[in-house]
């Protein structure tokens, strides 16, 4: 029965993909995305903030448009707590690419892009840290 | 528990996740047929090694919590016993006592 539900997730992702008219994956497909690694992000750091004698920076994925990039960059738990507060903002790996931004920090490891127009508002509306209208 | 014991067990708890994650990022966005890179579950922070696994032998490591991949010489022998070795990595076991109460220590999961 798992695996029945399981392909049924997958095929509605699959048939949820949108595509503009030539073909190219819509903004709000690939600002998904980039929301999916951003959710995986912060389970990595909910467990590094529990963690009390681990040093360094942190290593996390990529969060660029790209569903097969598994790409780590390294950022510290405080600057990856200062991205996150702002809901629009993603870190990415240098030389990968992003839907609708520009980018606001370089690092030696990452880029921080902030999303504009459409990707901000998907960026805003899928962030888990902001709570839901009620 | 000393320290050294503490910080090897949190890294590799901290790469475990990173891999829990990544195996969660395959399976929404399609299941792979080959190897994927994983990241290398030692005790070093400051470790940047990848190591590839296919989504099978990734899934009958993690049913031993005890249980680490990494990349050869990268293993503790004082506090692991390497029980498996494949292509580009090792399956190293954490021995019981300290370095296991480290691990429950260091895994909110466990």
């Amino acid at each position: 029965m798992d695996a029945l539900i399981s392909l049924r997730i997958r095929l509605h992702e699959l048939l949820s993909t949108q595509m503009s008219e030539n073909g190219h994956i819509s903004i709000e497909r690939k600002t998904r995305n980039e929301a999916i690694f951003r959710d995986a992000n912060e389970e990595i750091a909910k467990v590094r903030e529990q963690l009390t004698v681990v040093d360094g920076r942190t290593p996390f994925l990529c969060e660029c448009e790209d569903p097969t990039c598994r790409e780590i960059v390294r950022a510290t738990i405080e600057d990856y707590e200062k991205v996150r507060e702002y809901p629009s903002r993603f870190l990415l790996a240098h030389g990968h690419t992003w839907a609708q931004g520009r980018v606001v920090e370089k690092k030696q490891d990452y880029l921080v892009v902030e999303k504009t127009g459409e990707a901000a508002r998907i960026a805003h509306e899928t962030d888990p840290r902001t709570p839901a209208d009620v | 528990m000393s320290e050294r014991a503490r910080r090897i067990a949190e890294n590799e708890v901290l790469f475990r996740t990173v891999n829990e994650r990544i195996d969660n990022l395959n399976e929404r966005f399609g299941e792979p047929a080959e190897a994927v890179q994983m990241v290398c579950e030692c005790g070093r922070s400051d470790c940047v090694e990848r190591i590839e696994l296919d989504p099978d032998t990734y899934r009958r490591l993690r049913e031993d919590p005890f249980r680490f991949a990494v990349k050869p010489g990268h293993e503790y022998p004082a506090s692991e016993t390497v029980v498996d070795q494949a292509d580009g990595y090792l399956v190293v076991e954490k021995k019981p006592g300290e370095p296991r109460e480290a691990v429950e220590d260091a895994d909110p999961e466990l």
